[in-house]
């Protein structure tokens, strides 16, 4: 049962115990784990990992993270505690993360304590955390592993490859990376057939706060550019720096899409009301001087919500503002369908049950909620 | 008669150094219209001074000089703002003047007796615990920030009415209750999600970029109402200066003025930082250089002042905008980068005592 034949730094005692505690908790169907099989990775931050493959306590410190899991089809059971960010993010998809140890605020803001105290093999998180933070450094000496994945698109498939190779997953995971990556694929290649006459200038905001928009570096930027359009705001020093008013309505923007970081009503799974997205709309339509936008005066003022920017949603952020830039190009294309597919076979929840407000306004759709969809 | 000649001498003098004051006054108008014209022809989108003038004229005399364009940049967009640059400034000048005058004390300014960290705490309340109304949002803001501020005004008004207004339980009385609004802040940014705390932390950094008439409408007409009373007590901050017992002796009505000119100046300053956000230092540096340049006698200083406070923020403001163009950097953040240092030359050269 040691691993010193291995050469690895001891934990074994942890190992033994969390084995034995939870080989019942995970009734799947996946073949029963293998407790002894070591395995080294290289994590989304660069740093080799030596772990037992499956392991059946983890700590999960990064809100997309269960999600991911969830999608290949891993148990939430193993997880034994997270951060209060993480349990509320996607508390509609994810009710059941209400019932693990809360184990700090955020990635950034964490209880150390608690987490050796609950005595979990892995903890997963992302490369901000320990690039900031110094995670390892205070975990590992408890023989505890941290191993860091990461969201960004470039990433995602490498992140979501290491997760399926820790829980022995390898196939879900190929299969829920094409699945992924294929609709992306599919609408990037349309875009690139724009000339760039056609390709529409897009002007975002990223917070809730008037002005402060997004550039390079910014999910926005990137939903934004793999939809086909131009960022007007992509050369801007800084991620979100805040713009001249005036510069705006000169550059006389096609499109304006808003995530409004920092407001109450965020939309997204299970909230159906659009009363507050209208209202930034409007905010947006009665700034001084923008009634001579062209976005403005045709009405393609778009608030998005945070559950389809960023992380596992992306995608189907990247189809949702495709169909807002091009409705014409994409017509064929149903964002609502394709995350509805998302959510009922990947994560394996009814959709009717967390259908929400992903954008507003959604002018293919006549209105939201309990409408009735093929599909 | 050689006594006269002295009381003449001195006279001519005194009405020498009067119309140097006046002077004075009037450069620092000329400098700040000049500013203007600068300010206004500044700008990341490419519209002149031609093109401003012409905008002018079509808004006014309804002609047809240039593009709709070029219109709303001028009239919606950069006018605006630079006129609730400059009465930010005045405003804020003028209550950090007099607020130093009946404190007798060169380190107030509008925000010692803690008025902006109650509008950081009731803004912050907003954002944080807010009712949920987001389009209203903007709106819970400003309100909830002017009214913790004037609540701040009253607790200090009434906690240092109880020790008959002296100017040192005014400053601590407000200083005490700064810290205990920015400890109520701490709190709500420990408990706000990463989102609020966002907020918290712009609202925070002082900015004209929301400028709108509406605002500048309402922070002119609470200026316009507040300034005579300023004014009229000018000779009262004066006697005062040699302290309370001696004005009393002059038949100044020390607590009556105090209490006068603590209501003037809170409100304008309140007004203010519930459109802008959190200006800083403005308030404390506009009287000391206006003090430096044409001595105490708030007659003249509490005039100076706003046109000083006006320039130094336009300036800044324009500075923030043009700089890095399109981006902007919050003004609040400028005045400081600026300010500073020039008043830390200014503090080095200047051999004076203050209040002298």
């Amino acid at each position: 049962m040691r691993y010193k034949g291995l050469g690895v730094i001891l934990l074994s005692a942890f190992v033994i115990l969390d084995a034995l505690l939870l080989e019942p908790g995970c009734a799947r169907k996946a073949s029963s784990p293998a407790p002894e099989e070591l395995i080294t990775i290289t994590d989304l931050a660069g740093r080799r990992v030596e772990l037992r493959q499956n392991p059946q306590r983890v700590v999960v410190l990064y809100s997309q993270i269960p999600i991911a899991m969830r999608c290949l089809n891993i148990s939430l059971d193993r997880i034994i505690g997270t951060d209060a960010f993480t349990i509320r993010q996607y508390s509609r998809l994810l009710p059941e993360l209400e019932e693990k140890e809360i184990v700090g605020r955020h990635f950034l803001d964490l209880d150390y304590e608690k987490i050796i105290d609950l005595e979990p093999e892995l903890v997963l998180t992302v490369p901000g955390a320990l690039k900031r933070t110094g995670i390892a450094e205070k975990l590992e000496p408890a023989g505890i592993k941290v191993v860091a994945l990461d969201f960004k698109i470039k990433s995602f498939r490498k992140s979501l490859e290491l997760l399926g190779k820790v829980f022995e997953r390898e196939e879900e995971a190929k299969e829920f990376a094409d699945f992924w990556f294929g609709k992306l694929e599919e609408v990037k290649r349309r875009a690139e057939e724009l000339s760039e006459e056609q390709k529409v200038r897009v002007y975002p905001e990223g917070t809730q706060r008037p002005y402060v928009t997004a550039s390079k570096g910014h999910t926005l930027d990137e939903i934004i550019t793999l939809a086909g359009g131009v960022n007007i705001s992509a050369g801007l020093k800084g991620r979100s720096p805040e713009v001249d008013p005036e510069w705006v309505v000169e550059r006389d923007p096609d499109v304006i899409l808003k995530y409004p970081m920092g407001a109450k009503y965020q939309g997204g799974f299970g909230k159906a009301d659009v009363g507050p997205f209208e209202e930034m709309r409007k905010e947006i339509m009665e700034r001084p001087g923008f009634d001579r936008i062209k976005a403005v005066r045709e009405g393609r003022v778009y608030i998005l919500s945070r559950d389809i920017l960023g992380g596992v949603f992306e995608n189907v952020g990247v189809c949702y503002v495709a169909k807002i830039l091009y409705p014409d190009l994409f017509k064929d294309l149903d964002p609502e369908a394709y995350l509805e597919e998302m959510v009922e076979s990947h994560l394996g929840l009814d959709f009717e049950e967390v259908r929400g407000v992903f954008v507003h306004p959604c002018p293919w759709i006549g209105h939201y909620g309990g409408k009735a969809r093929n599909g | 008669m050689e006594e006269r000649l002295e009381t003449a001498e001195a006279e001519e003098i005194y009405s020498r150094l009067t119309a140097r004051k006046a002077l004075f006054i009037l450069a620092a108008l000329g400098g700040l219209v000049a500013l203007i014209l600068a300010a206004a022809s500044l700008g990341s989108a490419k519209v002149g001074m031609g093109e401003v003038a012409g905008a002018i004229g079509e808004r006014l005399f309804h002609l047809d000089l240039v593009s709709d364009k070029v219109e709303t940049i001028v009239w919606d967009i950069r006018l605006p703002r630079i006129v609730l640059g400059m009465l930010a400034g005045a405003g804020l000048a003028i209550s950090g003047t007099a607020m130093q005058g009946i404190m007798r004390n060169p380190l107030v300014s509008p925000y010692t007796i803690g008025i902006a960290s109650a509008a950081a705490f009731g803004a912050s309340v907003a954002i944080v615990l807010g009712a949920g109304l987001i389009g209203g949002e903007k709106y819970i803001v400003i309100i909830n920030a002017f009214i913790f501020a004037l609540l701040d005004a009253a607790l200090v008004y009434g906690l240092a009415r109880i020790r008959g207004m002296g100017s040192e339980t005014l400053i601590l009385a407000g200083i005490a209750l700064m810290y205990l609004f920015s400890a109520g802040t701490s709190v709500l940014q420990y408990i706000a999600t990463e989102e609020e705390l966002h907020a918290v932390v712009h609202w925070l950094f002082g900015s004209l970029t929301g400028a709108r008439w509406e605002n500048v409408l309402v922070v002119l007409i609470v200026l316009a109402a507040c300034l005579p009373p300023l004014m009229r007590h000018s000779w009262d901050l004066n006697a005062m200066l040699a302290g309370d017992e001696t004005a009393a002796a002059l038949g100044v009505n020390v607590e009556r003025v105090r209490t006068l000119i603590l209501i003037f100046s809170t409100l304008p300053v309140a007004t203010i930082i519930c459109f802008t956000g959190i200006i800083g230092f403005v308030g404390l540096v506009a009287p000391h250089i206006t003090r430096m340049l044409i001595g105490a006698d708030h007659r003249f200083l509490l005039p100076s002042s706003p046109i000083l406070g006006a320039l130094f923020l336009l300036g800044a403001d324009t500075l923030g905008r043009t700089a890095f163009q399109p981006a902007v950097i919050p003004v609040g953040v400028v005045v400081s980068f600026i300010g500073v240092p020039f008043f830390l030359y200014l503090i080095l050269r200047e051999r004076r005592e203050y209040f002298r």
